[in-house]
């Protein structure tokens, strides 16, 4: 058992500068999670009884203050990271009609610190084993998950769920870790039976549940090929749930079948990533990349949430670090993790509304990043900030800086793929082709040459059997994903 | 509302790149309080049906290009770098030795009457070998001959 954490904030999961509400509701959140009649593990109850306890005396303005002033000061000391944002104008004109505004933010993480410990990670791996997985698909996932499975530290704590109609448990999270016997028991998998991705899920998210800490990464990888009949919705509902208690999900589409929409759902749900992996050779790269930084997160489950003035609407919100992906627009948002030395940035399209004549400045929403940051003794951090501009009378020639212009740009590239495939998708062919047509030409205008043939590929079939391949969809989706996004 | 200059769609202002065509639309961030709307501008009354044909011959290449299914066409050449892409891209006749621009000209047709515009081309362009100023139109009658920069085009307008 883990020593309960020292200071009553961390206990509680909040930030120094939590507000009454947060801590409420943290507190009810905590309750929920550790009372003794729904959590059976004996260190529940005591870090219960501990949560109680801290509760009580932060509730109280008086004895928060006094215990405030106790905490050694370095506590105080914020994190080591950068904050900023930037906005696609100088200035708001006054104008008859709505307007777009652009938010770009970002968070830069500090480098790894030699002596920082990395704390231990409880990942669950979730493997698709039904009869669609036969053949090259299955060797692909066995692969994929060898190397998922190679990638845990020793003293991590790691569990192996496989299903089809139903899960199985090969290894539990609470048991010893034989490599030899888990390995051997990946490569012994054989494909049968149909795909309930519920199913798996569930048996996964009981396994993290089940040596869950606030403190470390708790992470579920899904591998799967499938397509899940009917039960997407309780999956979502799973993955609301996980993300509520700090689990991330992470999902990895092997082959051209997969569900993509569905699966970028439930990792976007809990912050995690979705990735498509066509070839075995592809695993590796994968490993390396995006699942590596998940385990070595410098601040996890970021969440964003915003009060918007009426005035102003949301209309989208892009990610563009570590990994792009649509986040969404249901406030709050999960909206991922930050890798030790890396960036964490995000794009909002806004509309604002006329607005009123004879204002000098308008506030256009009070926003919040809350993040947390497990070297830290209080590991939950909130950025409180508004989102502000000047009224302008019609500022000369104010360009947007290029960092947040090709940031834009990238979004647009994403959307028109989307758009394109909507337009498949509902009958307008010839509209489609054009939004493919457009697409290509701004790849090839920014030397994405590979991609744009793939869409050019995409045009050719559409004109000849009115559709989008399957594989073309996700080469789409994904490729336009995964374009650089330098931020020099 | 801002209209793309490539696709003529419309925008709100502040957009930043075209939703439809992906076009950078930096230039026309400013707004435009008092722009003429989408209709007024591409559906005046002054706008009619083409009733003419028009084809363009390349003179070096002896080809003959028609223009179809339009009131208004681009010409130019494609190059891999390109945001904006003319209608006609004259690329496979030389066109980059010859100093055509990537959006060279424009040939509009409003019922009878055929206009041409330099859009502003490094090389600029000739009527009858007369330069033409550039951003402004010029009527074309059938048989005009214009040079983009050192290719000649001949014009031939047919009644539909």
């Amino acid at each position: 058992m883990r020593a309960i954490e020292e200071n009553y904030y961390a206990r509680l999961g909040i930030p120094l500068d939590a507000t009454p509400d947060e801590l409420r509701h943290a507190y009810r959140e905590a309750a929920r999670r550790l009372h003794p009649d729904t959590n059976p593990e004996p260190f529940a109850h005591d870090i219960f009884i501990q949560t109680q306890q801290a509760y009580d005396v932060l509730v109280d303005p008086h004895q928060r203050a006094s215990y405030d002033a106790d905490l050694p000061p370095d506590l105080k000391i914020p994190p080591d990271i950068t904050f900023d944002t930037i906005y696609s104008r100088e200035d708001l004109p006054l104008l008859a009609e709505p307007q777009l505004l652009y938010v770009l933010i970002t968070i830069n993480a500090p480098e790894e610190q030699k002596n920082e410990h990395t704390l231990p990670a409880n990942t669950c791996l979730v493997v698709d084993s039904s009869t669609s997985m036969q053949g090259v698909l299955m060797d692909t996932v066995k692969t994929a998950a060898i190397e998922i499975f190679r990638s845990i530290h020793p003293g991590d704590v790691f569990s192996l769920v496989t299903f089809n109609d139903y899960a199985n448990v090969v290894v539990p999270s609470r048991g010893e870790i034989d490599p030899k016997h888990v390995e051997t028991t990946i490569q012994m998998l054989s494909a049968s039976g149909s795909t309930e991705i519920y199913k798996g899920l569930q048996a996964g998210y009981l396994e993290v549940k089940r040596k869950l800490r606030p403190q470390q990464t708790n992470h579920i990888i899904l591998l799967t090929d499938g397509q899940t009949y009917g039960d997407e919705s309780a999956c979502l509902e799973l993955a609301r749930q996980a993300a509520d208690e700090g689990i991330t999900i992470s999902t990895l589409g092997i082959g051209e079948k997969w569900n993509d929409t569905f699966l970028d759902n439930l990792a976007s749900t809990t912050g995690g990533i979705c990735k498509y992996i066509s070839k075995a050779a592809e695993i590796r790269k994968f490993m390396n990349g995006s699942f590596h930084s998940v385990s070595k997160s410098y601040a996890k489950g970021i969440q964003f949430d915003a009060v918007l003035q009426p005035a102003v609407n949301l209309k989208y919100i892009y990610r563009l670090l570590p990994e792009a992906s649509p986040l969404g627009i249901d406030l709050p948002i999960q909206a991922g993790h930050l890798p030790v030395g890396c960036v964490f940035s995000f794009l909002l399209e806004l509309t604002i509304d006329p607005l009123p004549k004879k204002l000098e400045h308008t506030k256009l929403a009070d926003c919040k990043l809350a993040l947390n940051i497990p070297s830290r003794a209080v590991p939950c951090y909130t950025l409180r900030f508004s989102l502000k501009r000047p009224i302008g009378k019609r500022s000369a020639g104010s360009r947007p800086a290029p960092e947040i212009s090709r940031a834009i740009s990238r979004m647009t590239l994403y959307r028109m793929q989307e758009r394109a495939k909507e337009e498949a998708a509902s009958g307008k062919i010839n509209e489609a082709t054009i939004s493919l047509k457009y697409l290509a030409t701004n790849l090839f205008s920014q030397g994405e040459h590979d991609l744009a043939k793939k869409v050019m590929k995409e045009v050719a079939l559409l004109e000849s059997s009115s559709a989008i391949s399957e594989e073309g969809k996700k080469d789409l989706k994904f490729g336009t994903r995964s374009l650089n996004f330098d931020r020099r | 509302m801002i209209i793309c200059p490539n696709c003529q769609n419309p925008e709100m202002p502040g957009a930043v790149f075209c939703q439809r065509c992906g076009t950078n639309l930096d230039s026309l961030l400013q707004s435009q309080p008092s722009a003429p709307s989408f209709d007024k501008m591409y559906k005046s009354p002054s706008e009619q049906a083409p009733m003419v044909n028009i084809s363009l011959s390349i003179m070096d290449a002896g080809q003959v290009l028609p223009l179809l299914g339009k009131n208004e066409y681009t010409i130019g050449r494609i190059s891999l770098d390109q945001p904006v892409l003319p209608d006609v891209d004259l690329s496979s006749y030389l066109a980059y030795e010859k100093g055509v621009s990537r959006m060279h000209i424009s040939v509009r047709i409003s019922g009878r009457k055929v206009t041409v515009t330099d859009l502003g081309s490094i090389n600029g362009t000739q009527l009858n070998g007369k330069k033409i100023l550039p951003n402004q139109s010029y009527p074309l009658d059938h048989g005009d001959t214009l040079t983009l920069g050192k290719m000649k085009v001949q014009v031939l307008i047919r009644e539909k």
